[in-house]
């Protein structure tokens, strides 16, 4: 099964940010979370991604193409959506289509119609006038509107309340659903990718934490929480996150680390928010 | 078929899903060759990730209960077959344990155990 | 060629809310040249006008942040600011047009005498200033942002714009340019020849070191 996208040792550094060797895959078919605290290097891969930005090395891959080499081929089938609207505030709904059908060979006008309707969205309303929703669903209704069989959402549901949260949700799911499209969804509200993503990159400081299935995010990690008394040297040096107090101590453990732990320790599967805690509080063996 | 995900519960969604499948399939509530929803859709419907009904069909396959087609779907798999005859031969297991529990509080004689046991297969019309 | 020609279009529509506004400069220029009796005024104005619609495509973008498209779009950087330039010269060709018939009615209406030579040493100088103000503003707002920029490209414009309407009041500075005035007297289609020439080939120069300005820039 091929890979929609594939980023290989990308590394680009800027005065004050670095990303260091980010290295993953999202096979063709499925949904990955992108997430990470902010200013952790989600949307510098993206932009890394969208050659937006420039990378100083690695390769980047969109099903099998490279992405500085064949640009254009690939953004034919891309479509990206972003936390802030990119179209001229003056247009309305229905410039909005005029303005960029040209570019794309499979723009379907047809579709793009039905979205509109679909999402309530009037043809004559202005892009400024629309509420934060109905911006993401313009842009949604856009990118979904020629084809592409990539989609990338860099933080889509920031300012959203659930009910829209939850929309956005039902509308990617949608997408997907013949199996030969493929979502990445960049985010920082992980219960979202808890309801829909199927893998998951974790970015921490421009690195990657962890990439893989989400399934496999959660078994291989472990809340762990005892007294301190429990508490050896062997343990403090591999608990991720690990916090002290006098009730007793918690912290994060991978699951292979579990074997050795003595009784009367609490053990229970994270979310993924405790993950993204607990990595960012540190710990030595990071 | 009804599937019912509980997110609080300890139980990884994959494996809920299995059970649920199988209690289906055991219960009878699915019959031999019936179609169950395709990964996608049954991922959809649950809103959970498509990797974790693949894994749930993957392991009923393995374990006997389904079949896959390719491209056409998911059956549920004859239940004379060996490893679904296991799991019924215990579920009958089960039962007979409970019954036997049961009449031995009440402190029933064998043979009347027996002549409820035939009387039941009587009203039930067992063949 | 053809995503050229698509991004010349979304040029146009990314203009079009401001050109309504920007049109109020067009009609200034009408009302000046009708108050002074010039209607070289009238004319200078309206390049003005092309000027300021060429540049307001920048502004527009930075305030809807939908320079992003230009990171979305299947379009490369170089079609992209060949579109740009393709939409400028337009603004310029039809400003230009419109400039030398506002010119000739009004001289009609107002019953100015307007010669053949000023009106066309008029109509060039103005559209050689279009291309050279948009020759020099369009590759400092493609590398720095409109809003930084404004000040240093903006404004010196409109003071030479300034500077050459009022030296065009001092008929004593055309005069010494002597032999230059007769030879041109003498052969009045090389005026529009030679302007054209020239502002093309601003504008040219112009596109070629903005796209090696643009290359590097991340959006």
């Amino acid at each position: 099964m091929s890979n929609a996208l594939e980023v290989q040792n990308l590394c680009k550094t800027y005065s004050d940010f670095t990303l260091d060797s980010v290295s993953f895959s999202l096979p063709a078919g499925y949904i990955m979370g992108f997430v990470g605290q902010n200013g952790a290097g989600k949307t510098t891969t993206i932009r890394c991604i969208l050659n937006m930005a420039m990378r100083d090395d690695g390769v980047i891959k969109i099903y099998g193409l490279d992405n500085v080499r064949d640009e254009l081929a690939i953004k034919q089938e891309l479509a990206v959506v972003f936390d802030e609207i990119f179209f001229v505030e003056a247009w309305t709904v229905k410039e909005v289509e005029k303005a960029i059908r040209g570019f794309y060979s499979q723009w379907d006008s047809r579709l793009y119609g039905e979205y509109i309707k679909k999402f309530d969205l009037s043809p004559e309303k202005r892009v400024k006038e629309l509420s934060r929703g109905m911006k993401l669903k313009l842009m949604l209704a856009v990118a979904m509107s020629h084809n592409a069989k990539l989609l990338i959402l860099d933080e889509p549901t920031s300012g959203l309340d659930p009910v829209a949260r939850d929309e956005l949700l039902s509308i990617l799911r949608e997408y997907i659903s013949d199996g030969e499209k493929s979502v990445f969804f960049s985010t920082h509200v992980t219960t979202d990718l808890e309801r829909i993503a199927d893998y998951i990159t974790l970015i921490d400081h421009g690195r990657i934490f962890y990439t893989g299935t989400k399934d496999g995010l959660l078994e291989d990690f472990c809340i762990v929480k005892g007294s301190k008394s429990n508490l050896t040297d062997d343990m403090k040096r591999k608990i991720i996150g690990l916090s002290i107090t006098s009730a007793g101590f918690t912290g994060m453990l991978p699951a292979s680390e579990l074997k050795g732990l003595p009784g009367g320790i609490v053990t229970e599967s994270p979310t993924i928010d405790e993950i993204l805690i607990h990595i960012s509080k540190g710990g030595n063996n990071l | 078929m009804t599937i019912i995900i509980k997110n609080s519960a300890g139980v990884p969604i994959y494996e809920q899903i299995k059970e649920q499948v199988k209690e289906a399939i055991l219960n009878d509530e699915m019959k031999d060759g019936d179609m169950l929803p395709s990964i996608r859709q049954l991922a959809g419907d649950l809103k959970v990730s498509v990797i974790t009904t693949t894994r749930a069909y993957a392991e009923l396959e393995q374990e006997g209960y389904i079949i896959t087609v390719q491209g056409k779907g998911c059956y549920v798999a004859p239940k004379d077959n060996d490893l679904i005859r296991e799991q019924l031969l215990r579920k009958i297991e089960d039962g007979f344990n409970a019954s036997i529990n049961a009449a031995r509080i009440a402190k029933l004689p064998r043979e009347e155990l027996r002549q409820l046991f035939e009387f039941t297969l009587e009203e039930n019309g067992y063949e | 060629m053809n995503r050229v020609l698509t991004a010349m279009k979304l040029d146009f529509f990314t203009a079009k809310s401001s050109l309504k506004l920007v049109a109020i400069l067009l009609l200034i220029g009408v009302v000046i040249g009708a108050l002074a009796h010039g209607p070289i005024y009238t004319m200078i104005f309206t390049m003005i006008f092309a000027v300021t619609s060429c540049g307001s495509i920048f502004p527009t973008h930075e305030r809807s942040h939908s320079d992003k498209l230009y990171g979305i779009l299947p379009v490369k950087k170089s079609e992209m600011i060949a579109g740009r330039y393709l939409y400028a010269l337009i603004i310029g060709a039809v400003c230009t047009a419109i400039s030398g018939i506002l010119g000739l009615a009004l001289a009609r209406i107002m019953n100015v005498s307007l010669d053949s030579f000023t009106f066309w040493a008029t109509l060039m100088l103005a559209f050689i200033y279009f291309s050279f103000a948009v020759g020099v503003s369009y590759p400092i707002y493609l590398k720095f942002s409109f809003a930084k920029a404004y000040l240093f490209t903006m404004l010196p414009m409109y003071l030479i714009a300034v500077l050459i309407l009022f030296l065009s009041k001092q008929t004593s500075f055309i005069s010494d340019f002597g032999r230059l005035m007769q030879f041109f007297t003498n052969n009045q289609i090389l005026i529009p020849v030679l302007g054209i020439l020239i502002g093309l080939v601003l504008l040219a120069m112009s596109a070629l070191i903005a796209n090696l300005l643009y290359k590097r820039k991340e959006i």
